[in-house]
């Protein structure tokens, strides 16, 4: 089956170092896949060169049997990638409501399709609240919200849980198992809880590369993947 | 005077227009590289100095190298002293968020030059200069006061560029442009670097100013002109390189003297903001910094 | 937010419906102001939709509004077109100016866009100084009065008398108001005001950022020549110095005034600015000082300028 995203021999680096080097990668459709590994391993430079933050130096990106390594970045979005930001980048004086339309207008959505969405997310009531007012956890709600009403074929969340409290991340969980029938997701994650709740499959990168891939009961055996990051 | 002799008078003249300009560029230059500035009343802080030598100059009678040297020492300082307390009650209090800054350098431009309409009126004055030799070349007689103008700008490059590199005032101007949050956390101060610094950039200005001012006359308008060709020299040259400035200046200076010897001034004047303008848009870190130096 | 669309509607179908009824009862002198201040006013909406709403500070306005000037100015005056194909000629002057400036500018942001729009300006400044045989320069083209009069069904009306004057700058104003208002509120509009908000979001939700810059800056420099061309027919002159800094840090200022990013402040700047001005520059020459005091207070005290005040503190329906 053609994987939903493929990278080849995809490499970025910045002055003289290294951030993604020569990973290859694929993601099957109706996937959640955690990518996970020590900072500085390159994790959001990889998401950010798929989804065309960073422009690629060398490899490709292929999504869906397209290849995308050259198209910019609204183009891969409209071509069905959604990306949310590690720090939250939300439009801090327009309505919660007014930033999930935004989002939703690209997809030919419009009011009522938004409001679902925060219906969904269960922020509903906050929808005419000014964004930035917001406390930080729902601030990476709307963010999430954003993502879905891009209603994209990949979702990329990267560090979603950041600065979320314990009972919040729960309900993240839950909302998460929801979206992930819909939507295949990859997502950056340090909270292992997490990881281990949601993934089908994990990647572990370091340095730049792939230092591993498979389910979470292997990667949590992997005396590779101890060593240098789950801390043996 | 055949062509020889005819383009050495355009290079010479060419020169003494890169020497000031060089001036006045690099205190742009400063202004920008150290506090992410950009001072678009640098022209004006510019002919207010020609304004203020010949004022301080027509308090003086007698040989008029006294006036024009009163003038050397008061001029820069009194125009120093007028972009420090600008720097204070506006520039600090914005912030220095660039795009309100620009626009209060905007509204600083329209009140000096109007107030130079007001005190110093509209017409065009001149200063005598400090002494009359002339130096006598084979093919035409050359004032020698215009070589001491190229003479004294290169000094005053060469020690502003000995306190830039080699002493700790200029170290700390340095790591203040390189990393601003780093000097505040190596307890420099900053908010003082800032004024020092926009002082240092209009004395400059003004100095220049007073070295051209027997040559051109005072005029409440004088500052446009310099403002356009400092923007050009300093965004050719690169924000923030010295050395771009300083071969920008002498590229610009000696072409705008020899092109507006042969063409129309309008010309070369459309044709190097065109260049400019281009120049900003293609290649952001001019042509001699380094990559990534955008004038963001 | 319907109660305020509705409340927005007739504020600003009052204005028009005031402005209509001061041309009964306003002395022939401040007439007169009011018909300029409304062409102006155009103007200052044109640049507001720029720099307001897109937040694109452009430097360089004055090419726009002199393209319309002179884009209506050269043919009447050299070859004798009437008023119409003038006026269309104009818009279209403004407009591929505008789209080239914008291609080029567009790619710069911040200060660098601040830069390369100033020099752009300046350029086109200088070349109406440099063609001196056909713009004459500083000095400029007088329109005769024989060629400024409007075909209209019906009948034709010369554009020197000053109540023809006083309705065409009216329509025009009310046109471009209400062409503001409509923008503000589409999809496209607040794509714009989320574009300035945070323009990394934009791209990343999908949205083509330079496209919709560079229609920001087409639909802002046609506006800004409408007001030109208006200007040329209007009140028969054509002059270097509509091209200069002046002219374009002059917008600038009255969108401050008035406030960024609100329909009605453009004109209100532009309104008590002209005043200003006209009252200092009968005590003095140095009459500009006004404007340079202004933007200080303005850029330091009070930045959403009177509109934008207050929609902030009590009138949020305000657009």
């Amino acid at each position: 089956m053609t994987p939903l995203l493929e990278t080849r021999n995809l490499s970025r680096s910045f002055g003289g170092l290294k951030a993604v080097d020569g990973v290859d990668f694929s993601l099957q459709q109706g996937e959640v896949r955690a990518l996970i590994g020590p900072n500085g391993a390159g994790k959001t430079t990889f998401v950010s060169l798929i989804c065309g933050r960073v422009p690629v130096e060398r490899g490709a990106v292929i999504f869906d049997g397209r290849e995308i390594t050259r198209l910019p970045a609204n183009k891969r979005v409209r071509a069905g990638i959604a990306y949310t930001f590690q720090i939250t980048s939300i439009f801090a004086n327009l309505s919660v409501l007014e930033n999930v339309e935004l989002a939703g207008n690209r997809a030919g959505e419009g009011e009522e399709s938004a409001r679902a969405d925060l219906e969904r997310i269960g922020i509903a009531d906050l929808a005419e609240q000014k964004a930035g007012d917001l406390a930080y956890g729902h601030q990476r709600l709307v963010e999430i919200a954003m993502g879905l009403a891009l209603k994209p074929r990949l979702l990329i969340l990267d560090e979603p849980t950041q600065g979320l409290s314990v009972d919040e991340i729960e309900a993240f969980i839950a909302l998460m198992g929801e979206i992930a029938r819909e939507t295949t997701v990859l997502l950056i994650e340090h909270n292992m809880h997490v990881v281990m709740e949601l993934s089908h499959r994990i990647t572990v990168m370091e340095r730049g590369r792939i230092l591993a891939e498979g389910t979470p009961e292997e990667i949590r055996n992997d005396p590779a993947v101890q060593r240098a990051y789950l801390g043996a | 005077m055949g062509f020889g002799p005819y383009f050495l008078l355009a290079t010479l003249e060419g020169l003494v227009m890169a020497a000031v300009l060089a001036l006045t560029a690099l205190g742009l230059s400063l202004v920008f590289g150290v506090m992410r500035v950009v001072n678009v009343a640098h022209g004006e802080f510019y002919m207010l100095g020609a304004v203020l030598a010949w004022w301080f100059a027509s308090l003086v009678s007698g040989h008029p190298a006294l006036g024009f040297l009163l003038a050397l020492v008061l001029s820069p300082l009194v125009v120093a002293g007028v972009a420090f307390l600008a720097e204070r009650l506006v520039l600090q209090r914005l912030n220095y968020e660039p795009e309100a800054t620009i626009v209060a350098t905007i509204g600083l431009l329209y009140i000096i030059q109007q107030l130079a309409l007001t005190f110093y009126g509209p017409e065009a004055r001149p200063v005598q200069a400090p002494f009359d030799w002339r130096m006598q070349l084979p093919w035409f007689g050359y004032s020698a006061y215009k070589l001491f103008v190229i003479a004294a700008s290169v000094a005053i490059l060469l020690g502003t560029w000995f306190v830039l590199r080699r002493t700790n005032i200029g170290l700390v101007m340095r790591a203040t442009q390189a990393d601003r949050d780093m000097a505040q956390a190596f307890a420099i101060p900053v908010s003082k670097v800032y004024a020092g610094v926009f002082a240092l950039g209009a004395g400059l200005a003004a100095l220049a100013a007073v070295l051209i001012v027997p040559i051109k006359q005072a005029h409440y308008l004088m500052g446009q002109d310099p403002l356009l060709l400092s923007f050009i020299v300093v965004i050719i040259g690169g924000l923030g390189s010295l050395r771009g400035t300083m071969v920008a200046a002498l590229l610009i200076g000696l072409s705008d003297g020899i092109i507006s010897m042969f063409f129309s001034p309008t010309l070369a004047k459309m044709l190097a903001t065109l260049l400019v303008a281009l120049v900003l848009v293609f290649r952001p870190q001019g042509l001699f910094g380094p990559a990534g130096m955008a004038a963001r | 937010m319907k109660g305020g669309e509705h409340r927005a509607i007739w504020l600003h179908a009052a204005l028009v419906a005031g402005l209509a009824g001061l041309h009964f009862v306003l002395p022939d002198y401040h007439h007169g102001i009011f018909a300029r201040v409304m062409v102006l006013a155009v103007f200052a909406m044109g640049y507001n939709i720029a720099f307001g709403y897109t937040g694109l500070l452009s430097l360089g306005h004055a090419m726009f509004f002199a393209a319309g000037l002179y884009g209506a100015a050269l043919p009447i005056y050299h070859l004798d077109w009437s008023v119409w194909p003038s006026l269309g000629m104009g818009l279209l002057a403004g407009l591929v100016l505008a789209v080239i400036v914008g291609c080029l500018a567009l790619r710069t942001v911040g200060v660098a866009f601040m830069i390369v729009t100033l020099m752009f300006s300046q350029v086109f400044y200088l070349t109406t100084l440099y063609f001196t045989t056909y713009t004459r320069g500083e000095e400029g083209l007088v329109l005769p009065q024989a060629a400024r009069m409007l075909a209209l069904p019906g009948q034709t009306v010369s554009l020197a008398n000053a109540d023809m004057r006083y309705w065409v700058a009216f329509i025009l104003f009310g046109v471009t108001l209400a062409f503001s208002l409509a923008l503000v509120r589409s999809r496209f509009g607040r794509s714009l005001v989320a574009i300035r908000e945070n323009e990394e979001r934009m791209r990343m939700l999908g949205y083509d950022v330079f496209a919709s810059k560079l229609a920001a800056m087409a639909i802002s420099g046609v506006v800004s020549a409408a007001a030109g061309s208006a200007y040329a027919v209007l009140f028969g002159y054509a002059g270097s110095g509509f091209a200069s800094i002046q002219y374009s840090i002059l917008p600038l200022l009255w969108v401050l005034l008035g406030g960024a990013a609100t329909v009605l402040g453009p004109f209100i700047g532009t309104l008590i600015m002209f005043y200003l001005i006209d009252v200092a520059s009968s005590y003095t020459t140095a009459h500009m000082l006004v404007v340079g005091v202004a933007l200080i207070l303005l850029i330091l005290y009070f930045p959403k300028g009177i509109v934008g005040t207050i929609r902030a503190k009590w009138l949020r329906w305000l657009p």
